[in-house]
C-alpha cells in the first residue's frame, strides 16, 4: 500500500539524516536540530488537525509546558525521566481540556484552541514572576549531538504514529469526522472519543519536543516556549507540504525551514510575507498541499 | 417479535409536536414504507430511531431493547442506520473509502482490514458505483450522491436500514435503476427497510406495508392497497370528493 511505501520513505529519509552530527559541522547540526523539530511539530499537528478538520491554533501549548516542565524540574529529573514526562504531561493537559473544547467546531474551536495557549502563557507568566523568574537558565545541558538524536528520535516517533493512526481505525473514523460529523457519528463513529483520543496523541510529541528545545536553549522564557508563531508555523508547514499525508508535513516543514534559513538573517520581514501568502495561497488553491490527493483524484478520468 | 418497535413516540420543538403518540412496529425482513406531506414528521421520526434526535416522549425499542439514552454511534453499532434526505457524503474521501468507512465502523467486527475492505468493494458494485469507486464522493451527480448513500448504511451491517428519499430528484429511469438495487441489496441481507418516499408510485411497488403520517400524527397504517383505499388518506392525498 501506498502509505507503507510512505512511511517507509519517511523514516528512511530520517534514518539516513543520522549521519549529519557525525559529518556535518555544529552549524548543520543544530539546522537539522531545529528542521527535525519542525517535523515532529507539523507531523503531530496534522495527525489531529488534518484529519479530524479541528484546525488548532493552539498546538504551541503542548511545545510550552513540555519546555517548562522540564525547565521547572531541571535540578530533581534526569531528562531521561523529565522529557517522556513532558510528553505525558502535554498528553494529559490534551485530555482535560479536550471534552469541554471539542464540543466547538470551526472557527469557534480555532479561536478556543488560540484562547486557550494564550491564557496557559499568561498562566506560566503570572506563576514565574509569583515565584520570582522572569525567565530560568538550565546549566550542564546534554550536548547538541545528544539532542539532535533525541530529536531524530521524535520526529520518528511522530511519523510513525501518524503512519499508526492512518492506517487505523481511528483514522477513517477520524477522516469521517473531518468530512461530516452527523454522518460519521449516524455511521457508528464513536465522534467525541476520537475526538479526545487523536487530540492527546497529537499533543504529546509536542510536550516532548518543547522539552528538548528547553534544552537547546538552556533558559526558558514563557513568551518564546508559549510564541503563537509556533502554532502557526506548524499549521503552514502542514497545509503547504498536505496534512492529509504523511508526507506532507515534512517536505512543508524542509521548505520553511529552508525559506527562514534563506531568509532571516538578511530579510526577516520578507520572510514572513512570503509564508502568509504561501499559506493564502495553498489554502485557497491547493487545499491538499504538495502531496495532496485531492487535485490529483479529481483529475483522474472516472 | 417485532425488530422495531415505537410505543408512544412523541418530539417536541418549542410550541411545535412535530411527532405526536406515533406508535407502530416493524417486522423483520419487511420493507415498510412512510408516507406523508412535507411537515408531517417522516424526518424527525428517522432522526429520533437512529438517536440524532431525542424523543420528548414514548420509547423506541429494537430488538427487543430499548434505545433509550443512546448515541447516534451506539444505536449504529446495535444495527441501525439510515441515509439523509439531504445527502451528506464524506465529500472529499473517495466512494470506496465512504463505503469502507461504514463497513469498519456499524455493527460488524472484521477480523482484518483487507476483509473490510473486500467487503464494502462488493457493495460498491452491489449499488451500481462500482465505475465511480475512486472518485472523490462530493464530485458524484446526486444519483450517484444517493446510491453512495445507501452503500454506505448497508455497509455498517445494519439490519434496519432507512431510506429518507433516496429516490427523490431522480430521472425515471433512475427511478427504476434505485428500486432494482434497493430490492436486491434487501433480498441478498434479509434486510429491514423503512423507507420516505415522495415518489408515490415507487413507495407503493416497493412496500409490503405502508404508515401514513400527517401533521405528526399517524392516521393510517397497513397494505399499499388498504391504505390507498383509506378514507383519511383519500381525503388529504386527493381531495374531499374521492
Amino acid at each position: 500500500m501506498s502509505e507503507r511505501r510512505d512511511a517507509v520513505l519517511v523514516l528512511g529519509a530520517l534514518g539516513a539524516g543520522a549521519a549529519v552530527p557525525a559529518i556535518g559541522s555544529d552549524y548543520w547540526t543544530g539546522f537539522a536540530i531545529t528542521a527535525l523539530m519542525w517535523i515532529a511539530l507539523a507531523q503531530s499537528w496534522s495527525v489531529f488537525s488534518g484529519l479530524s478538520g479541528y484546525v488548532s491554533f493552539g498546538h504551541v501549548v503542548f511545545y510550552g509546558l513540555g519546555a517548562y516542565l522540564v525547565v521547572a524540574t531541571w535540578d530533581r529529573l534526569s531528562p531521561a525521566l523529565s522529557v517522556p514526562l513532558a510528553a505525558l504531561a502535554a498528553a494529559a493537559f490534551a485530555l482535560a481540556i479536550g471534552a469541554p473544547v471539542l464540543r466547538v467546531r470551526g472557527p469557534y474551536f480555532v479561536i478556543l484552541s488560540f484562547g486557550i495557549a494564550e491564557l496557559v502563557k499568561f498562566v506560566v507568566i503570572a506563576a514565574e514572576a509569583a515565584a520570582g523568574h522572569a525567565s530560568r537558565l538550565i546549566l550542564r545541558t546534554p550536548d547538541l549531538a545528544a539532542l539532535f538524536y533525541l530529536m531524530l528520535a521524535l520526529a520518528a516517533a511522530a511519523t510513525a504514529l501518524a503512519w499508526a493512526v492512518r492506517s487505523t481505525r481511528l483514522g477513517h473514523g477520524l477522516r469521517a469526522i473531518r468530512e461530516d460529523e452527523v454522518a460519521a457519528e449516524t455511521i457508528g463513529v464513536p465522534v467525541a472519543r476520537y475526538k479526545l483520543a487523536a487530540l492527546a496523541l497529537s499533543a504529546a510529541v509536542p510536550g516532548a519536543v518543547g522539552g528538548t528545545m528547553a534544552m537547546r536553549a538552556t533558559y526558558f522564557e514563557p513568551l518564546q516556549a508559549f510564541d503563537p508563531m509556533v502554532s502557526f508555523t506548524m499549521i503552514a508547514m502542514a497545509v503547504i507540504g498536505g496534512s492529509d499525508d504523511l508526507r506532507g508535513p515534512v517536505l512543508g516543514a524542509l521548505v520553511l525551514v529552508y525559506l527562514s534559513e534563506l531568509l532571516w538573517a538578511g530579510a526577516p520581514q520578507l520572510y514572513m510575507v512570503i509564508l502568509g501568502a504561501l499559506v493564502l495561497g495553498f489554502a485557497l488553491f491547493v487545499p491538499g498541499g504538495l502531496c495532496g490527493r485531492a487535485g490529483a483524484r479529481r483529475a483522474r478520468p472516472a | 417479535m417485532s425488530l422495531l418497535e415505537l410505543v408512544a413516540v412523541s418530539k417536541r420543538y418549542g410550541g411545535v409536536l412535530a411527532l405526536d403518540q406515533v406508535s407502530f412496529t416493524v417486522e423483520a425482513g419487511t420493507i415498510v414504507g412512510v408516507m406523508g406531506a412535507n411537515g408531517a414528521g417522516k424526518t424527525t421520526l428517522f432522526a429520533l430511531i437512529a438517536g440524532n434526535e431525542r424523543p420528548s416522549g414514548g420509547e423506541v425499542r429494537f430488538a427487543g431493547r430499548s434505545l433509550a439514552g443512546l448515541r447516534p454511534d451506539q444505536i449504529a453499532r446495535r444495527g441501525v442506520a439510515r441515509t439523509f434526505q439531504v445527502v451528506r457524503p464524506f465529500a472529499g474521501l473517495s466512494v470506496r473509502e465512504n463505503v469502507l468507512a461504514g463497513a469498519l465502523f456499524g455493527t460488524r467486527a472484521f477480523a482484518s482490514a483487507a476483509l473490510a475492505r473486500r467487503a464494502a468493494d462488493a457493495i460498491v458494485e452491489e449499488a451500481g458505483l462500482g465505475g465511480q469507486a475512486d472518485r472523490l464522493a462530493g464530485t458524484l451527480t446526486l444519483s450517484g450522491q444517493k446510491r453512495l448513500e445507501v452503500a454506505r448504511a448497508i455497509a455498517t451491517g445494519a439490519r434496519l436500514v432507512m431510506l429518507d428519499e433516496v429516490m427523490a430528484g431522480l430521472l425515471p429511469a433512475e427511478v427504476d435503476e434505485m428500486l432494482a438495487t434497493l430490492h436486491a441489496l434487501q433480498r441478498a441481507r434479509g434486510l429491514t427497510l423503512l423507507v420516505i418516499e415522495h415518489v408515490m408510485q415507487a413507495l407503493m411497488r416497493l412496500s409490503q406495508r405502508i404508515v401514513v403520517l400527517h401533521l405528526g400524527a399517524l392516521i393510517a397504517q397497513g397494505s399499499p392497497e388498504e391504505v390507498a383505499a383509506d378514507p383519511e388518506v383519500q381525503r388529504l392525498y386527493f381531495g374531499e370528493t374521492a
